[in-house]
């Protein structure tokens, strides 16, 4: 009982410490509530390539916020309503637009609302001889995110936009304030938690007006934690190739009014063909290049799209789309290197027996699958039937295979399997079974003649760029399939790993393939760049050895796709390339030059671009 | 002339037995109702903005006040008996349950505390608050338990440690602490020795002083007379003192190898959900709302400092700082008075009572509603780090409100007992 007394007795006395003694002194300060919370802000991580090239890293830029607070604009909206009217000029911003928008951020919220970023040097000078008219308005500075050379690698970093209200709505732990910028897209998005950091918060006590007159004593300030640096497994100098190769595509014209619009927005200097690269080390799995067309600058987003041009953009040819990971075309040819897996392990084929020979087209049911080849190849072994692309051969692999046979090989092989990549939104791929056909077109309805064309990649057979790649990989490397991956070190901002990919274990699963025929389906790969009869000539590099495989995918849409798969050298592979271009022609004279250039830049950046592809401007490559 | 009612028409009569009328304990009833009547009218000044009025809040305490009255009810005229029965297997379960909760609970700002079924929330914490006190009791009420044989002194200790670090692991620090909380008076009245207890609660004592020499220096010595005048051994003396070295050595250690960012994360990762930035914030604008109360407060409705940013707790946790912002050192003085009624009346009937198990369920309870009392308003008033406990029958919050509620109807059963064996 005396201890509970003697509690209750020292809470007494402190009730009358804070509320008897300090009364008037809490009194002022919650009358003038002069005690406000400061935000400290990380700074957000820096991207380097594998070399410390910078892709991304922060740049001072002016912005400006408007504090309701200030005791000039405190419960007088018309007040309110003229400072807005007065800064939409100076901003460029529209004023109805602005003035719903400052509204609702005063629903929100009593603290400073942000306004307009990056503004210009002429902009700040406006603002400041103004200043004396603008209660409320401050100008200050902060880090924004800058992207050194604009559209580079842009797919892959993807951007940063205004964290939104819902986002800030189910923000629970308060990690983010009105105005922050948030990952929307790519590495951006897949590691904001590693490159945000934690922002910290200092105590200030304001006066009447507003001003900081002096940090709060009572309160101790959290600094903020720096946001990580990521290191990614991305080569600039592979990049740089791959996306100079990806621009020196023939153009399409543009074909919708709003893709000219777009264009001048996102893509200043290139509207671009629709295309992608990816480019693997095909030992580890990291991507050393992944470019897609058209393309778009990052900093862009920064200061906020108008409607209209988010409009634009929906309308032209999706340039936000990363194609390398996001979409999924018909493989075509390519995908015969699945089907001579396939047909080897199953006995189908071997290389010493042939089929009946090509003559141009296979009957086959009521109808004759063409060869792409009108003239015929005539009686092929396999390692010609694929140098030279032959369809008739691998309809007739297809046949005896079937439906289910490929598809199992397929799966097998994770072909159309979600990579799991460590970007945002990866697609998947598709090759069908008889369950897949029943399942859509009801019992008994898979059509005949379905293993034919998926035999040739065609049909509904879908992959994206990033799974043919990973796909080549396992070719290559004696059949290890891999799990692609863009990071390769996370680190602090003083250079310490804090993670570091070296360490852990890609490996994923085995190519359903005997060593005896994985090294077939090589040597007949290296026939179809190294082989004069070969389609993808267009790929050699000086002497180096290069194996591949060229693909010409019919579009129900439009022309055909251009693919083309390729690793080198053939004896110690250390690079391998997937290439799909849209809507542009052959894959032995559009995809392969792509892929050369990317090969020539990472295996002989010593040669020339003349003495690199010497064969293929002399000779006239044909086929698909 | 005798009105004839047929017997179909006849209201049931609900028997009440005699005894409740008799022995009725009107203090502890009244102060607990009046408690409850400064809740209500709290939590809706709490709630209720001016452009803002959200009678939902009020409402649902209504419902949750009346659902307390039931459990209230319900364990006013369960037989104590039944309760000491069954008090183990209640023990048992609830630690089930916080087992439980650790792997399937509702995650909510890092921590895992409660069940989430539609819109019924289930904390187990709350019932294990109840199944201490029962089982507590029924171990120290066993005639031949004596706490000054270490045996029996570690199976109460055990007893209370198991959900204490159960639901330290959740994480929640301000419960955790209500489990010796609440057990400290029921030992001291089941006669632990004072140099035992003294000992137990030593380590505590000095990590809070961790930081002044002085003050660890001036514990140490008392605690060195306090020894010497027992009659335990010089060689125990020796085992503390160095015990209490290395104590603070590693304490100091620790703390000294952390960046300040993270020593303001380590207190809210003890409680995550108490202050999410991590700073004393709310605590602040907590003593600004009590202080500037000043002496009879601001008046109904007219508090100004609940309108800012600790809004979603000022109706829960940070309650009393409204009753002391609106009604003053006055309105505070009277809530201390209730809780100091109920406490010593509480006590009163604890020794009164001449069951042994009632009379510690009855110490039990007044310990669990005072710890929640005084850990609350020392945290209001910031001479407790911020850790997210409820006032009870004033806070908002249902599951809170039940467990008091019925703890009370256990009291209040204790008492109408007190005179029978």
């Amino acid at each position: 009982m005396l201890i509970v007394g003697i509690l209750i007795g020292a809470l007494l006395l402190r009730l009358a410490w804070l509320q008897l003694a300090q009364g008037a002194y809490f009194r002022r300060l919650s009358e003038e509530n002069r005690i406000d919370r400061e935000v400290l802000r990380a700074e957000r991580g820096r991207i380097f390539d594998r070399n410390g090239e910078v892709l991304a890293d922060n740049f001072p830029m002016y912005r400006v916020t408007l504090d309701l607070r200030d005791p000039m604009l405190k419960k007088n909206l018309p007040r309110v309503a003229e400072v807005v009217q007065a800064l939409a000029p100076i901003l460029g911003r529209d004023e109805t637009e602005l003035a719903a928008e400052v509204e609702r951020a005063r629903k929100r919220s009593s603290r400073p609302i942000p306004i307009s970023r990056s503004l210009s040097f002429d902009q700040v000078a406006q603002l400041e001889e103004r200043m004396e008219r603008l209660p409320g308005v401050a100008v200050e500075t902060e880090a924004v995110r800058r992207y050194p050379e604009g559209r580079f690698v842009c797919h892959l970093l993807g951007y940063l936009g205004e964290v939104s209200e819902d986002d800030l709505a189910s923000d629970k732990e308060e990690r983010y304030h009105p105005g922050d910028l948030v990952g929307r897209a790519g590495i951006e998005k897949q590691y904001e938690a590693t490159l945000r950091g934690q922002d910290g918060v200092a105590f200030v006590e304001v006066d009447a007006y507003g001003r900081r007159t002096h940090y709060f004593p009572e309160l101790k300030s959290i600094p903020a934690e720096p946001g990580s640096d990521l290191v990614l497994t991305i080569d600039a100098r592979v990049q740089r190739a791959a996306e100079a190769a990806l621009d020196g595509l023939p153009r399409r014209p543009a074909r919708s009014p709003g893709a000219a619009l777009a264009a001048s927005v996102i893509d200043t200097t290139a509207p671009g063909t629709p295309a992608a690269i990816v480019a693997m080390d095909p030992e580890t799995g990291e991507v050393l290049a992944l470019a897609s067309r058209p393309a778009f600058d990052p900093s862009a987003f920064l200061r906020g799209l108008t409607r209209e041009e988010w409009r634009a953009l929906d309308d032209a040819s999706h340039p936000l789309l990363n194609r390398a990971t996001q979409a999924a075309y018909p493989p075509g040819s390519t995908f015969k290197c699945l089907t001579t897996l396939a047909g080897l392990e199953e006995g189908i084929i071997a290389p010493g027996r042939g089929f009946s020979g090509c003559g141009g087209g296979y009957a086959y049911g009521n109808r004759v699958f063409r060869c792409w080849k009108s003239g015929g190849h005539g009686s092929l072994g396999l390692l010609d039937a694929l140098a030279r692309s032959c369809d008739v051969y691998y309809y007739q692999v297809g046949l005896q295979l079937g439906v289910d046979r490929i598809g199992r090989y397929a799966a097998r092989a994770k072909i159309a399997e979600k990579t799991g990549i460590d970007l945002p939104q990866e697609r998947g791929g598709l090759v069908p079974t008889t369950q897949w056909y029943e399942d859509r077109l009801g019992k008994g309805r898979a059509y005949k003649g379905a293993a034919l064309n998926i035999a040739i990649g065609q049909g509904e057979v879908l992959l994206t760029p990033l799974e043919l790649c990973r796909f080549t990989c396992a070719v290559a490397n004696g059949g290890r399939i891999l799990k692609p991956h863009v990071s390769l070190r996370v680190q602090g901002p003083d250079g310490t790993a804090r993670r570091d990919a070296a360490e852990e274990d890609w490996d994923v699963g085995h190519l359903p393939a005997s060593q005896a025929n994985l090294r077939l389906l090589q040597e007949a790969m290296e026939r179809v760049v190294m082989d004069n009869g070969g389609t993808g000539g267009r790929a050699r590099v000086g002497a180096i050895r290069v194996g591949g495989k060229t693909g010409t995918a019919q579009n129900p849409h439009g022309d055909d796709h251009a693919l083309f798969i390729c690793y080198a050298p053939v004896e110690d592979p250390r690079i391998a390339v997937a290439v799909v271009v849209e809507e542009s022609g052959h894959g032995g004279s559009v995809a392969a030059p792509v892929a050369q250039q990317v090969l020539q830049a990472y295996l002989a950046p010593d040669l020339g671009p003349e003495q690199g592809s010497t064969l293929s401007s002399m000779m006239a490559w044909e086929g698909d | 002339m005798r009105v004839l009612v047929p017997f179909s028409l006849r209201l049931p009569r609900i028997v009440v037995p005699r005894v409740y009328r008799q022995r009725w304990d009107w203090w502890l009833a009244a102060t607990a109702l009046l408690l409850l009547v400064v809740g209500a009218i709290t939590v809706y000044s709490a709630t209720h903005l001016p452009d803002n009025p959200r009678h939902g809040y009020f409402i649902r305490h209504f419902v949750n006040i009346f659902v307390g009255l039931m459990a209230f009810s319900l364990c006013l005229f369960v037989p104590l008996r039944l309760w000491e029965d069954w008090s183990f297997a209640l023990y048992g379960v609830s630690i089930v349950f916080l087992l439980l909760v650790l792997v399937a609970g509702s995650e909510n700002y890092g921590a895992r505390r409660w069940f989430q079924m539609g819109p019924v929330v289930f904390q187990p914490s709350e019932v294990a608050k109840l199944a201490l006190v029962g089982s507590l009791a029924r171990f120290l009420a066993g005639k031949r338990i004596d706490l000054s044989r270490p045996a029996h002194l570690a199976i109460a200790l055990a007893m209370i440690g198991l959900p204490t670090l159960l639901v330290l692991k959740q994480p929640d620090m301000g419960t955790a602490g209500a489990f010796p909380g609440l057990a400290m008076p029921m030992l001291i009245w089941a006669g632990i020795p004072w140099m035992t207890l003294f000992i137990l609660v030593s380590p505590v004592v000095a990590l809070i002083l961790v930081h002044h020499w002085l003050a660890w220096g001036v514990f140490m010595a008392v605690s060195t007379v306090a020894f010497l005048r027992s009659r335990l051994s010089h060689l125990f003396l020796g085992i503390f003192l160095v015990a209490h070295l290395g104590l603070k050595i590693g304490a100091e250690h620790v703390i000294a190898q952390l960046e300040p960012y993270q020593k303001a994360r380590i207190e809210s990762f003890l409680d995550p959900t108490a202050d999410p930035t991590g700073a004393g914030y709310q605590g602040l604008q907590s003593r600004i709302a009590l202080g500037s109360g000043g002496a009879h407060g601001k008046g109904y409705l007219q508090g100004s400092q609940k309108a800012l940013a600790y809004l979603p707790m000022q109706h829960n946790d940070f309650i009393f700082s409204v009753v002391g912002e609106e009604w003053g050192f006055l309105g505070c003085a009277v809530v201390l008075g209730l809780f100091g009624a109920l406490v010593f009346r509480g006590l009163h009937v604890g020794r009164q009572c001449r069951n042994p198990f009632g009379s510690l369920l009855a110490v039990g309870i007044v310990g669990l509603i005072f710890y929640h009392a005084a850990v609350n308003i020392a945290m209001t008033m910031g001479l407790f780090p911020v850790t997210g406990l409820p006032l009870p029958f004033i806070s908002y919050g249902g599951t809170f409100l039940l467990t008091m509620m019925a703890a009370l109807g256990q009291l209040e059963n204790v008492a109408v007992h007190r005179f029978e064996y």
